[in-house]
């Protein structure tokens, strides 16, 4: 009986095993298996974070790969308030003033983002790395004086490392580079042409953290690679960036004007080797710039300019063989009246001059008759082939075309205006354009800023090769208006200032009136010297340009062409361009005495 | 019959001997094997203490490297200001140092990587058609 009864219990015990077995096996395949996926994202989501992370944007050199933007790390400080406010009211003051001091913030703001209703707030955004090192000892020190003291340590501070641009040469090239905004997206300039490019890309990260959010192992299941952005090398040449900045600086502080301006590109190439503007600003410190500081004027103002298209005028009758350099004309002693309105030498009296002497001389009355002789098809035609009238395809957004009407929109006076600057409008850089063109045997290369583009993850290598735009004049028709250019930085012309020692110079001053409230100011100029050299081999095409210069000197001849002339000097002497030494001698363009009046039609 | 029945008694008494003789050595085997859990017990501690510690280490050194890089990224750009030209200009200026360029000829320069500026080759092709 006894022997039963242990049976049957030892059976019952059995049985409540099995049961309880077949139970737990029962619910270990439901959720190992039947609900195996299911379960295992809940549970991945609970012991697993992810991580985004940002590559580093991409950075700008110039083309010798001098570095002109880059990424300078920095780190946003937050702080939670409700932390914060567990201190006691003393030690929170002490805490807030430490965080203002340290990381130069004003009281007041800190104060009304504490008692906002947010949960976690930014104290400073890309603080200073040194700041926040110098913050995180004093709240080492403080956290162990706390602990020593049996008070609260403090709490809810987070350091966040980021990034934020910087342009170590500050406010060199500041106009073409541009500027990114609060979010690190180009907002101006080259950040904004190469957005694209620049920007890196966002990555995931998975990892494992524990109970408290911390990460249990070192190393990440990447999901997302983030990757960094291309750099970008322009054809801006650092050097004589710097120059040409230092010169328009030294224009702007002797002559006052609104604005300069000032782009020297290499004509055979295209490309764009300086570009600076005043005023200007520096990228590193926007708080209270201005947008005529900020924009970049070279490529969207507009100006009259004058004289300078005397050359582009008179290539193109050279070209359509209306005249050549010898074909002289009668320039009516200074006053000349067209479709019944007066066109004047400004201060001159010329009779006859002969082509290259109207351009020497900058005769208006001269130019405005090769212009009627050309006839307004061809001076159309030239004047488009020259790029005037439609933006030089640089790349920026927002380049301005410049004003120049079409055909049918002529006037009477439109012939002999447009011919000489006036009428219409053209950017410094579609001067630049048509002189390059001029200096390059009649073909216009396409205008280009971008030299290459480098992935820094892969080395890959995007070249932006020069392109031929199209043919502008014929070879010898540019050759012949060289000639005439040259002497117009000799005695008897109107740039003699602009003339470099040891070299030959060929360009053209413009002292153009300001249109303002439908009349021509007398008040109001725009001085400018666009030339290049050396004449017959030029290593770069320089336009300096004085937008209202105060003071008595407003002629290109005297506030434009010195600053060229200086520039010109130091870049050459940096780009280690042998000057010609049988003109160094002082010997003229026909080998003669060298005094300007020598007959250049001659000496070819 | 029951002689040979009877079984002889020295076999019991031997294997009484045999198991008193075998229990020391069996309780030297328990506590050998729980010395051994122990020891391997500890070692484990030990070794993992030892690698949480290097795991540590390696946390904060890769931390410190990270921090290290990001201020060597910075120093970089401060040479890059501190080295540029215009930088050296001003600085010679407001020093008074009077130094001053050097002349024609008085540095040569080497261009590595760079061609010297010519015209590009479809350029030339170009100007080859268009005269032709």
């Amino acid at each position: 009986m006894r022997k039963d009864g242990f049976i049957v219990r030892t059976m019952l015990i059995a049985a409540g095993l099995l049961v309880a077995t077949a139970f737990l096996s029962h619910h270990l395949f439901t959720i190992q298996l039947e609900r195996h996926e299911e379960l295992l994202v809940k549970a991945r989501a609970k012991y697993t974070a992810s991580r985004r992370s940002k590559g580093v944007r991409g950075t700008i050199c110039d083309v010798h790969g001098n570095l002109l933007a880059a990424n300078l790390a920095c780190r946003d400080v937050l702080a939670e308030p409700r932390q914060l406010r567990r201190l006691a009211p003393v030690e929170l003051e002490k805490v807030v003033d430490a965080l203002c001091t340290q990381l130069r913030v004003p009281k007041e703001v800190l104060g009304r983002r504490l008692n906002g209703p947010l949960v976690e707030i930014v104290v400073k955004r890309e603080a200073d790395l040194g700041d926040v090192a110098m913050l995180q000892q004093w709240i080492a020190q403080y956290n162990a004086k706390a602990r020593s003291d049996g008070k609260p340590s403090l709490r809810g501070i987070r350091f966040v490392d980021t990034r934020k641009r910087f342009y170590p040469k500050h406010r060199l090239a500041a106009n073409v580079l541009g500027f990114t905004d609060t979010d690190g997206h180009g907002a101006a300039g080259i950040e904004k042409l190469m957005e694209k490019r620049l920007a890196p890309t966002e990555g995931t990260a998975l990892y494992e953290r524990d109970r408290r959010g911390r990460q249990l192992s070192n190393e990440d299941l990447t999901l997302e690679q983030p990757r960094d952005g291309w750099h970008v090398y322009l054809t801006i040449d650092e050097p004589i960036q710097s120059i040409v900045e230092e010169e328009l600086a030294a224009l702007c502080e002797q002559h006052e004007p609104k604005a300069a301006y000032a782009i020297m590109a290499d004509p055979k190439t295209g490309a764009v080797l300086a570009m600076a503007q005043m005023p200007t600003f520096n990228p590193n410190r926007r708080e209270n710039i201005r947008p005529e500081q900020w924009q970049n004027r070279i490529l969207t103002h507009g100006f009259e300019p004058g004289s300078i298209m005397k050359c582009v005028s008179v290539a193109g009758a050279i070209d359509y063989q209306v005249v050549n350099l010898g074909t002289v004309f009668y320039c009516e002693e200074g006053i000349w009246y067209h479709v019944g309105r007066p066109l004047r030498d400004s201060g001159h009296s010329y009779e006859d001059l002969r082509v290259w002497e109207i351009v020497q001389k900058s005769s208006n009355i001269g130019t405005a008759k090769i212009a009627v002789a050309m006839g307004r098809q061809k001076l159309h035609d030239t004047l488009r082939r020259f790029g005037f009238g439609e933006p030089t395809g640089l790349g920026f957004p927002g380049e301005a075309p410049g004003i120049f009407r079409s055909l049918p929109d002529w006037d009477g006076l439109s012939l002999s205006r447009f011919a000489i600057g006036q009428g219409i409008l053209v950017t410094p850089l579609q001067v630049v354009q048509a002189y390059c063109a001029l200096a390059n045997d009649g073909i216009m290369m396409q205008m280009r800023i971008i030299d290459r583009l480098e992935d820094p993850e892969t080395g890959l290598v995007e070249t932006s090769l020069p392109q031929v735009r199209r043919r502008a004049v014929r070879r010898t028709s540019a050759k012949q208006i060289v000639v005439a250019m040259k002497a117009v930085t000799r005695e008897g012309g109107t740039a003699t200032k602009a003339a470099v020692p040891g070299y030959e110079v060929a360009g053209k001053t413009g002292t153009a009136q300001k249109f303002v409230g439908g009349t021509y100011n007398s008040g109001r100029y725009v001085a400018s010297f666009a030339g290049f050299v050396p004449a017959d081999d030029p290593a770069f095409v320089l336009i300096v340009v004085a937008d209202e210069p105060s003071g008595t000197s407003y002629y290109g001849g005297t506030v434009a062409a010195p600053t060229f002339s200086r520039i010109a000097e130091r870049s050459l002497r940096y780009l280690q361009v042998a000057p010609a030494t049988a003109l160094a001698s002082g010997v003229g363009p026909g080998g003669g005495s060298g005094n300007g009046l020598t007959d250049p039609v001659a000496a070819q | 019959m029951s002689r040979l029945k009877r079984r002889p008694t020295y076999k019991y008494e031997r294997l009484q001997a045999q198991l008193y003789g075998d229990r020391p050595l069996r309780a030297l085997r328990w506590a050998v094997l729980a010395a051994g859990l122990l020891a391997g017990a500890l070692l484990y501690v030990r070794l993992r203490s030892g690698t949480e510690s290097h795991r540590n280490r390696v946390v904060t050194l890769r931390h410190d490297l990270a921090v290290r890089k990001r201020e060597l990224e910075n120093l970089r750009l401060q040479q890059e200001t501190l080295t540029s030209g215009r930088y050296i200009r001003a600085s010679v200026r407001r020093m008074g140092l009077n130094l001053c360029q050097a002349q024609e000829g008085q540095v040569r320069r080497m261009v590595v990587l760079r061609d010297p500026p010519r015209r590009p080759v479809e350029a030339e092709r170009f100007v080859a058609a268009s005269e032709r």
